[in-house]
């Protein structure tokens, strides 16, 4: 359990980056707004277990990205307890896992309070032998009214050898609410490969426009500008070193 | 050896055969037409001549540019000048059109030994020709085909073919999903592109299509191989009598 615990103060807006896991608390108070940005590339002679537990509080908002690419076994848990109303939580993330790793991203979102917003949306990349694991939740308490959750992973396999797993859950003990959840898991299009070929794109390269512009597509989400052009440039030279 | 040529082809996919002793001969310059019923095998030549791997070739030869080019990947067909432009293009999300003739520019100039082009040219090279065939710059940023009407793609797919500027085009079913105003900007768009060293290859239901980029050569395709072979006044012919009377005669 965590035990570092940082608060965002009522009313504030504040952006918070971390180069590594951290496992603590964090709470967002009342009307408060955090753009959360996570790194997790640690050396591949390492592993990681870590988990991070978020309270949003009434009007509050919490926006995540999260990059995992590193560790040789890593285990990186988000827990998001939405406790006031009108409380929301995005949370954006993409774990690229290449060679022997096994990268898991975990998310849980508990909606306890009345009109509160949810969004996952994760995106994964398996080459090799790697070994890719989403497990998403969204539980909404009995009783609890008004609520959005949406939850989305799709991953991509570079190799026949790669593999993808994906654990979604529901868990709602409400009426009144919209949620939706969704896992697509596969292989590059041949399609879209040739289209790209019959231009004069030579195959490796197709791949690699391919793979990249998958992840654009929830790279293009993040807000602030100077995290986002940090975590392409990450995801471009992961691309450079594995695609090649 | 020729300029382009395919001999006694036979081709298909998994167990299917869909083309079958095929032959067709195209000189620099000309403009071929072919016309036939659905699922015919027309795309599927299509695909053939460019290299769909989904397809396989199990007899006969496609020579281009005095080169055997069956063995060859899809990309360095592209290299030597085939362009295709679909029947039904590929969505590429994530890809905006704009970045998408960037890649396919720069590496056809790849395979003639040629730098990539600077953002500025080629950003002035794709205005021009997308304003010649009322392609809007807020679709140039648009993911290339995402939630693009048939019509909106066609344009898109001859833009392609205007910047790449390929000595051979095969163009499958440019003008289906094409209102009549679009119809005349895109056979311009094939007229103006028309020299004594490039071919056309152009695949239609329509003998309206015709009427606006004129054929040399006009076939009829049925069952996996062309049956009839003549000037422009078949395409006419066709559209009066229909398949089954035009074949049986
Ligand atoms: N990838 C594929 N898998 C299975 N069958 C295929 C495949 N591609 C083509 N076929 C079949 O081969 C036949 C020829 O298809 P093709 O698309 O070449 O026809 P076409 O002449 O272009 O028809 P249309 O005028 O409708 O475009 C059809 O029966 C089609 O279903
Ligand atoms: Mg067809």
């Amino acid at each position: 359990m965590p035990e570092e615990t940082l608060i965002i103060k009522a009313g504030s807006k504040q952006t918070v980056w971390e180069d590594a896991p951290i496992s603590r608390r964090i709470i967002v108070e009342s009307g408060a707004k955090l753009l959360h940005y996570r790194l997790q590339e640690m050396p591949l002679t390492q592993t990681n277990n870590s988990e991070t537990i978020i309270e949003v509080q009434e009007n509050a908002v919490y926006e995540s990205f999260i990059l995992q690419t590193g560790a040789e076994k890593s285990f990186l848990k988000t827990v998001v307890n939405l406790v006031g109303e009108k409380a929301s939580a995005f949370i954006g993330g993409i774990y690229l896992a290449a060679g022997k790793q096994k990268l898991r991203l975990e998310t849980e979102v508990y909606h306890k309070a009345e009109n509160t917003i949810s969004e996952q949306q994760v995106r994964g990349v398996a080459a090799d032998n790697a070994e890719g694991e989403f497990v998403g939740l969204i539980d909404v308490a009995g009783g609890v009214k008004a609520i959005i959750g949406n939850q989305m992973h799709k991953a991509l396999m570079l190799s026949e050898t790669a593999g993808v797993k994906c654990v979604p859950e529901l868990a709602i003990a409400s009426e009144d609410v919209k949620c939706t959840h969704g896992s697509s898991i596969g292989m590059l299009d041949e399609n879209q490969l040739f289209y790209l070929q019959s231009r004069g794109i030579p195959l490796s390269q197709a791949r690699f426009i391919l793979t990249s512009a998958f992840l654009a597509e929830i790279l293009n989400t993040i807000t602030e500008e100077n995290c986002l052009q940090n975590f392409r440039q990450k995801v471009e030279t992961w691309l450079f070193v594995n695609m090649k | 050896m020729a300029w382009f040529k395919i001999t006694n082809l036979d081709a298909g996919t998994g167990d299917k055969q869909i083309l079958s002793d095929f032959n067709l001969e195209i000189k620099p310059g000309e403009v071929h037409a072919i016309m036939g019923p659905n699922g015919t095998g027309k795309s599927t030549l299509t695909n053939v001549i460019c290299g769909n791997p989904k397809y396989t070739v199990s007899k006969g030869n496609i020579e281009f540019k005095d080169k055997d080019i069956l063995s060859l990947p899809p990309e360095e067909r592209a290299g030597m000048g085939i362009f295709l432009g679909f029947q039904n293009p590929i969505d590429i999300p994530g890809v905006s059109v704009m970045t998408f003739l960037k890649y396919a520019t720069n590496a056809q100039r790849a395979f003639k030994g040629l730098e990539p082009l600077d953002a500025p040219s080629l950003l002035k090279k794709v205005k021009l020709r997308a304003q010649a065939l009322g392609i809007s710059d807020a679709m140039l940023k648009r993911y290339l085909n995402v939630g693009f009407s048939g019509g909106e793609k066609k344009r898109i797919e001859t833009l392609q073919m205007t910047m790449l500027e390929p000595d051979f085009a095969i163009l499958d079913e440019m003008d289906s999903g094409l209102d009549i105003d679009a119809l005349k900007v895109v056979a311009e768009g094939v007229n103006v592109l028309k020299s004594p060293e490039r071919s056309f290859l152009l695949i239609t239901h329509y003998d309206r299509l015709l009427t606006y980029i004129e054929p040399d050569v006009v076939h009829i395709m049925v069952a996996g191989k062309i049956v009839r072979s003549g000037d422009k006044s078949l395409a006419k012919e066709l559209e009066e009598k229909g398949y089954a009377e035009l074949i049986n005669a």
